[in-house]
């Protein structure tokens, strides 16, 4: 089988788990378990975070490489 | 099943703005994005081209015939400027925005109106870039690397360093996107280990991306203030270092080179298993490889300077780790073999493009191992060898993974299959004279001639001859494409059927074709028989 990486909706997903169900029905249930407005909230929150982050990432190189310019200059 | 998530959008626009310009200027779709950036690559691809026919037009015999030094100079430094930046890149950013919602399961990217604002910055770009070739003192000559002090000369560099900071804001927006669209946007049991390799590819490459291209910012503008602003960090005279600047680019060049093929390389991944009808051989070790030579790329970038003067310890260094990708490289090459050995191959046009990627990508790496020896580069360097080998890694390789991609999504994106006959005429024609272009190059740079000059000693004028033939029909081939997509877009009256192509797998074939302007609203659930690369195993 393979490993459950967490994904975006898959704290939501736990929350939901109706884990009475047979696996066939428990996996063709699981998109009704999830509210679309849910999964939204929790895509943008993570998209803007994970954008903030990234971007920084992105800044601080840019300034790393300017201070090595001025170090060995 | 995921296409019962889409069957309430049979109409193909609908959903989509009636206006032409609300609908492409202001798009915030995937895929009119997508659409957007993959005809403004083949537009740069063209312009990209008439400047190296101008090029080999002047190759074409020694002496001077067609045009001054200086504006050689100009075509050499435009020409790499315009393929890497404006076509290949794009080409793959377009790729990526159209498919990667759709084998994810997302309705759209992540962060959609940034998407727009990355798309729409490329033509201003451009257009300040190309500018230059208008002005007085005309456009950058010192080569696509920018070394100075070559590269102060002449007044073009503040437009020249303005445009790289628009492309590489571009392509940081860009990548953030690609990032967080398929970190926080699969479909609920889309894993991470259950992606599409070509997924894997872009999310890899979009971190390279986040890492380089601000470096190449920080290069530019160190040299724009070195020329008007006083500053000496890589001037000598005022306790500067002209080595410095080689180093910081290439920390950013040599990844640059491994942005434009690892997205080839999921490309590849995509099309081999579809026609050979197997899942890739090795999935998993696919996508390492790719994360290895990702990480290799970050400690290699002296071996494009064995010839500046290295102290020995680094040039053996940067050898070795050099060579070291050859390792991970030869993976992807030995799976992409296996997952052709034993299956049901057939060779529509997209499959033999993907084959050719093969092949002659792996030449292109052979030529590299040995450009990657440090005694041996010391001959190579500079010569008509490099330029032989790098065009055969871009071309044969990133620009036929892109032509390949091009026709084995061609289908979903227009709602009509292509003309197959068309499509192999392009083919044959894009193979054999791409190899009667690039080929006698090495036999050339062997024999010892210079790169970027407009005359040579007559010793090379046959090959030299060769080459120019074959670049100008390798150019015209490529107006077959252009037909091929027309006709694909505007005139074909083939349908194609949702699953385009027997073998074909994964989510993207499950919405109808052409692929609705909206998809996925409801994440679909993901089937693990569905997926490219069937089951994963632990």
């Amino acid at each position: 089988m393979t490993k459950n990486w967490p994904t975006a909706t898959s704290k939501i997903e736990t929350l939901h788990d109706r884990s009475g169900l047979a696996p066939g029905r428990a996996e063709a249930k699981r998109m009704k378990q999830t509210s679309r407005p849910v999964i939204e909230e929790a895509r943008k929150k993570g998209a803007r975070r994970t954008a903030m982050v990234v971007g920084a990432i992105a800044f601080a190189i840019f300034l790393l490489s300017l201070l090595q310019g001025l170090r060995y200059s | 099943m995921a296409h019962a998530a889409t069957h309430d959008h049979h109409d193909d626009h609908h959903g989509a703005p009636s206006n032409f310009f609300v609908r492409w200027c202001m798009s915030t779709n995937h895929k009119d994005i997508g659409t957007l950036y993959l005809v403004f690559s083949l537009l740069m691809f063209f312009i990209g081209g008439s400047f190296a026919m101008v090029i080999r037009a002047e190759l074409f015999k020694p002496g001077m015939q067609l045009v001054q030094p200086y504006f050689f100079n100009e075509m050499t430094t435009m020409h790499a400027l315009v393929m890497i930046f404006g076509a290949v890149m794009p080409a793959f950013v377009g790729l990526g925005n159209w498919m990667i919602p759709l084998m994810i399961g997302a309705p759209d990217m992540a962060l959609p109106r940034m998407n727009n604002l990355s798309f729409w910055i490329l033509p201003f770009a451009f257009a300040l870039l190309l500018s230059t070739l208008f002005l007085p003192g005309g456009g950058p000559a010192g080569g696509w690397t920018m070394y100075p002090p070559l590269s102060m000369q002449g007044e073009s560099l503040a437009y020249v360093v303005f445009a790289v900071h628009l492309m590489g804001i571009s392509s940081i927006m860009g990548a953030i996107n690609i990032i967080a669209t398929i970190l926080n946007m699969r479909a609920p049991g889309m894993d991470l280990l259950k992606m599409p390799v070509f997924v894997w590819s872009w999310l890899i490459t979009a971190f390279l991306l986040i890492a380089v291209m601000p470096v190449l910012a920080g290069a530019v503008t160190m040299l724009l203030t070195d020329k008007y602003f006083g500053t000496s960090f890589f001037n000598a005279a005022g306790g500067g270092d002209p080595v410095l600047f080689q180093h910081i680019f290439w920390f950013f060049g040599h990844p640059e080179v491994y942005i434009m093929i690892l997205p080839a390389f999921g490309l590849v991944s995509e099309i081999i298993p579809t026609f050979a009808r197997k899942p890739i051989f090795g999935y998993k070790a696919m996508v390492f490889a790719i994360a290895s030579i990702a990480f290799l790329s970050f400690i290699v970038w002296a071996h494009h300077m064995f010839a500046v003067g290295l102290p020995l310890g680094g040039e053996i260094f940067f050898m070795y780790a050099t060579m070291l990708i050859a390792v991970p490289t030869g993976v992807k090459v030995f799976n992409w073999v296996s997952t052709m050995w034993g299956g049901s191959m057939t060779f529509e046009t997209p499959m033999l493009f993907a084959i050719a990627f093969v092949i002659l990508f792996t030449i292109g790496g052979f030529s590299g191992l040995m450009l990657a020896l440090a005694p041996a580069d010391f001959q190579y360097h500079d010569s008509y060898f490099v330029v032989a080998h790098f065009h055969y890694v871009l071309v044969t390789g990133a620009v036929f993974a892109i032509i390949a991609g091009t026709y084995y999504w061609l289908p979903k994106w227009t709602g009509h299959m292509y003309s197959e006959t068309w499509g192999k005429i392009h083919f044959w024609n894009s193979v054999v004279w791409v190899n009667v272009l690039f080929f006698p190059q090495h036999f050339l740079g062997l024999a010892g001639m210079p790169r970027r000059i407009p005359d040579y000693n007559v010793a090379f004028a046959n090959f030299n001859m060769i080459s120019s033939i074959g670049g100008f029909l390798f150019g015209a081939s490529q107006l077959i494409f252009v037909g091929v997509i027309v006709h694909a877009v505007w005139f074909s009256k083939k349908k194609a059927p949702d699953r385009a192509w027997e073998g074909a797998k994964g989510l993207e074939w499950t919405v109808p074709s052409p692929a609705p302007f909206h998809t996925f609203e409801v994440p679909p659930v993901i089937h693990d028989e569905e997926l490219a690369h069937g089951h994963v195993e632990d």
